[in-house]
């Protein structure tokens, strides 16, 4: 029954495939990071508070290089939950939420920017809903300029109805309200 | 035996080219035997269908691991149920079931029309068969679920674990509903391109169809976001992965058209915007598919790496889109507007803002779902967009669209009076800012959740208002008592007020997402009987003592379960367990969330990992550390709650009797003297 | 071999079905039994007396002041006379005249089906008409 396929069940993925090169990196990459810290004074830390606070900022501008699709916030696999406190170590060190970002970023690719860089082929992806938006309610401007000018006017009526008339179209409206459906 | 399936899906084949060739040319000629051949087509391929998914299933249930497919998705072990379901849970055979589904809706439109419309019906069926093809081919030529393998393997790998989920089974064929549903106004407006008749008749012929399209894709969307939510195990329900971005751009453009056809049935404008927006529907709900399938964008979704899928997908889109606009080009003369847009503070100018909002989200989802792609081809490099990024463009969008969900109703066809519309937002408008300031007091400080709640409650009061002024009004011009009224004023308005019900549920799912900006979370590593506590934003505190973890062999699986007690400020009051199960076929482990559901929040429990489980499946360690992540989740039932809402309006728009029960022909037009019966059952028809 | 006989009849069958038409010269009905015009002046009938409907419900509903109610009603009341007028006019058999019931007009054949108009052959009895 127990298997040596069962240790798996420790390693807390939520069944995803686990990229190895990813895993390693991360191994590097927090043994890097806490050697730094055992070599930068105590003096550097921040408060605690502000730490976490950073740490989260920057977390949340990450896709999981582990689980396909998630954020790292989410992604519930040990690399992930390594690369995590890697974060919060650096945090603690009184790095820059944005200087953490990069950092992640240079180590493992562009590809996992979550939150696109506000310039270069970055701005691109943000451009698009404004300019989605401007030329849009641009085209839609004319188009009611258009709207507003073409197409058979309708004059009033030239002649004042004849109160049979009324009577027919009365008629007429009580009937289709009763015997039909106006969907 | 199996193997009829396979002869099945070449004769369909060959059946959908000679009924799409036959029903173009028969249109065109006047031929009407041509046509009848062409309808006899599309119930052909429909048999032919069942007959080859039944041959699938069959393989499934008995257990046929020749067939790669089956083998693939299927073991001895898997419950009956899975078995069944394994038609749709690879890409051969989910494409299939497109088909299937596909046929089966072409088969009753034509069959609706048979007396109908019949100036449509030849393009109708042939438009219908070519899609019905191009399926056909791609399953015979590119991945065929009746593939046999060299040897045939004593089991097969089973299904994948993340799919073994009631959600999942439902969650995909109702997103292909409304796909394949999208087929037939798409086919109705085609043949209104080629036979000039661009006037509303393809419309309204087509408006059931549309809003059950609309009715499937909606709750596709849904059941999928629920899948994520007790599936995936992290806590989330929508996290802008490609294949959900993919449904949702059909969805949005769907809507889209929806409101704009009424400006059409109602005003003869927009024509060719209609069609326009049906058109890129039906595109849009083919590049889903083709992206759900292909896995040409990464996601959790990626089901199918396969390229020469991909390139058939693609050439066929390609081919649509140049088909599609040479045939709008061909009429571009045709879409003469009938009125004019007598005011921009109208009803129809509202319609245009709410087109304007849903086209540019659809440009926005689908650049933001393309941009890997579309930076590598330019930049040589893979730039990726996530979650946050989506939030942040749709979110205002979102907003926008929440306070135009208010406006809208409240102003009239044609011309509205700006004075009153005025007098009328200020109850809404009080109403709103009143839940604001209490909710500012409550200490909600978060600007996206505090929008949502104000403009949700004015779009909310406006809705009310509506509902009741139309009752009054009613009960004035009819004489009717209150409640009568109200029936009589939703009997003969479905569209109408079930629309406004939708918009209500709508308000709802928006107010439910807004809970997340209160989401709490905690992860903590328990040993049994030690405790941990987590805050509500509601104010009170649960405390979660881990009790005991125990493991399970199970048919094709050993589950492993942490039983946890749930306190409420104190009181017990549950049980959770969070489970992790390993898959023998598969060599997977997957999580089974515990989610307690109150009515105004979720309390989810996730194991997020356990200390020598070999131990514990053994039996010789009782006590194993393990490691919890809980969640708070305000207003998450509400989500479901709006999405039902939605569901009961939409199907309130549907149900029948909404439109004309009366032939639109009048009797006496074809009572000529001496009428004898077959003719009385013409009229009816 | 059964198979191979099985798929034969599947086949057959099949396109047995959708051939037929073409063989014994079977018509679909290419043309509403009612005229386009009669269909789209009927559907301009139901607008308009629908718009009207809605015009008093927005009135009550105070979404209209007196003015502009008063204006659009004078309007759709005529337009919604107009149309019922057309329907009728198109709508009656009388009003069309013999000579234009010829040409657009339903074919009657002698075994009493009602055939769209021009249509080849009786959808009733399939008897060729013309």
């Amino acid at each position: 029954m127990a298997g040596p396929r069962l240790e798996r069940l420790n390693s807390p993925l939520g069944g995803r495939k686990v990229r190895l090169r990813g895993l390693r990196g991360a191994g590097f990459f927090a043994l890097g990071l806490m050697l730094v810290v055992a070599a930068v004074p105590a003096a550097a830390q921040v408060s605690e508070d502000e730490a976490r606070k950073t740490a989260d900022a920057a977390i949340s501008r990450i896709r999981s290089p582990y689980c396909p699709g998630l954020m790292l916030e989410v992604c519930p696999s040990a690399q992930a939950e390594a690369l995590r406190d890697s974060i919060r170590l650096a945090a603690a060190q009184g790095q820059s939420a944005k200087g953490i970002v990069e950092d992640v970023i240079a180590r493992h690719g562009e590809e996992w920017r979550a939150v696109p860089r506000r310039s270069g082929a970055g701005l691109l992806a943000w451009l698009i809903l404004p300019l989605a938006l401007v030329v849009g309610g641009l085209v839609l401007w004319g188009r009611i300029k258009v709207m507003r000018t073409q197409g058979p006017a309708r004059a009033a009526a030239d002649a004042p109805m004849s109160d049979e008339e009324r009577a027919r179209l009365e008629a007429a409206l009580r009937e289709f309200e009763h015997a039909e459906d106006a969907a | 035996m199996t193997q009829i399936g396979e002869v099945a899906l070449w004769v369909a084949f060959i059946l959908a080219l000679w009924g799409m060739a036959l029903g173009f040319a028969g249109g065109r000629r006047g031929r009407g035997d041509w046509v009848l051949s062409a309808e006899r087509a599309v119930y052909a391929v429909f048999g032919l269908l069942v007959v080859s998914s039944a041959a699938i299933i069959a393989a499934f249930v008995g257990n046929q691991y020749g067939y790669r497919y089956v083998a693939g998705y299927s073991n001895r072990e898997l419950s009956l149920f899975y078995k069944i379901t394994g038609l749709w849970a690879g890409q051969t055979g989910s494409l299939v079931f497109w088909g299937l589904l596909l046929a089966l809706f072409a088969s009753i439109a034509v069959f609706q029309n048979r007396r109908r419309n019949r100036e449509f019906m030849p393009y109708v069926s042939g438009t219908l068969l070519l899609v019905l093809a191009f399926f056909l081919g791609v399953v015979l030529f590119a991945s065929n679920p009746f593939q046999l393998m060299d040897f045939t393997p004593a089991d097969g790998r089973g299904l994948n674990p993340q799919l073994q989920n009631y959600w999942m089974t439902i969650h995909p064929p109702t997103l292909y509903l409304g796909f394949t549903a999208f087929t037939i106004p798409f086919a109705f407006a085609v043949s209104a391109l080629l036979s000039g008749r661009l006037d509303t008749r393809w419309i309204t012929t087509t408006r059931r169809w549309t809003l059950l399209a609309w009715f499937f894709l909606t709750n596709g969307i849904i059941f999928g976001m629920m899948w994520a939510y007790v599936e995936l195990g992290w806590g989330g329900y929508w996290f802008w992965d490609p294949v959900e971005n993919a449904s949702l751009l059909p969805w949005l453009t769907g809507t889209a058209f929806l409101h704009s056809v009424m400006i059409q049935e109602k005003r003869g404008m927009l024509k060719m915007w209609n069609v326009l927006l049906i058109l890129s529907t039906f595109l849009l709900s083919i590049f889903a598919t083709f992206l759900t399938r292909s896995g040409l964008i990464e996601s959790v979704h990626s089901f199918a790496q396969n390229l020469t899928i991909s390139w058939i997908f693609l050439g066929f889109l390609g081919f649509l889109i140049v088909a599609s606009a040479a045939l709008v080009w061909w009429r571009r003369d045709a879409f003469a507007p009938e009125n004019r847009l007598e005011s921009v503070v109208s009803r129809e100018a509202a319609f245009l803002l709410n087109n304007l909002v849903f086209v540019a989200a659809m440009f926005t989802v689908m650049w933001g779902t393309m941009f890997p792609l579309i930076s590598e081809g330019f930049t040589g490099q893979k730039i990726s967009v996530g979650p946050p990024f989506f939030n942040r463009v749709n979110i205002p969008l979102g907003l926008f669209l929440l306070g135009l969900l208010g406006v809208g109703p409240v102003i009239a066809w044609r011309k509205a009076t700006g004075r009153n519309l005025v007098r009328n937002f200020r109850a809404p408008a009080g109403v709103a800012l009143a839940v604001g300031a209490v909710l500012w007091m409550t200490g909600v400080r978060n600007t996206y959740a505090l929008l949502t709640f104000v403009l949700g409650s004015f779009t909310m009061t406006t809705i009310v208002v509506e509902f009741w002024k139309g009752t009054r009004a009613r009960a004035r011009i009819e004489g009717e008592g209150a409640f009568a009224a109200f029936i009589h004023l939703m009997e003969r308005n479905r569209r109408r007020y079930g629309g406004y019900v939708v918009h209500a549920g709508f308000v709802i799912i928006f107010m439910g997402f807004a809970g997340s900006a209160y989401d709490v979370e905690r992860q903590v590593s328990l040993r049994p009987g030690e405790s941990m506590e987590i805050a509500s934003p509601f104010g009170h505190t649960y405390r979660l003592t881990y009790q005991a973890m125990s493991a399970y062999p199970a048919t094709n699986m050993t589950k492993v379960i942490a039983s946890v007690d749930v306190a409420k400020d104190g009181r017990r009051i549950d049980v959770l367990t969070a489970e992790k199960r390993a898959y023998k076929q598969r060599d997977e482990v997957a999580s089974e969330v515990g989610i307690r559901r109150a009515w105004n929040e979720d309390l989810y429990l996730i194991l997020a990992g356990i200390d020598d489980v070999n131990g514990v499946i053994r039996g010789t360690n009782p006590r194993p550390l393990a490691t919890f992540r809980v969640l708070v989740q305000p207003l998450v039932p509400w989500i479901w709650v709006g999405g039902m809402i939605m569901a009961i309006g939409t199907l309130v728009a549907l149900w029948p009797g909404a439109e004309p029960t009366r032939p639109v022909t009048r009797q006496r037009v074809v009572r000529a003297p001496k009428v004898a019966e077959p003719e009385a059952e013409l009229v009816e028809a | 071999m059964t198979l191979l006989l099985l798929s034969l009849l599947l086949a057959l069958l099949a396109a047995g079905y959708v051939v037929r038409p073409l063989v014994d010269r079977r018509d679909a009905l290419l043309v509403d039994v009612a005229p386009g015009a009669v269909l789209d002046a009927e559907a301009r009938r139901r607008v308009a007396l629908a718009s009207l409907k809605e015009l008093e419900y927005d009135y009550l509903g105070g979404k209209l002041d007196d003015t502009d109610y008063r204006a659009q009603k004078e309007r759709l009341s005529v337009e919604a006379l107009a149309a019922m007028r057309a329907a009728e006019a198109v709508g009656d058999p009388a009003a069309v005249g013999d000579a234009g019931r010829e040409a657009a007009g339903p074919d009657r054949h002698a075994c009493g089906f009602l055939n769209p108009p021009l249509s080849r052959f009786c959808a009733g009895c399939g008897a060729r008409l013309r």
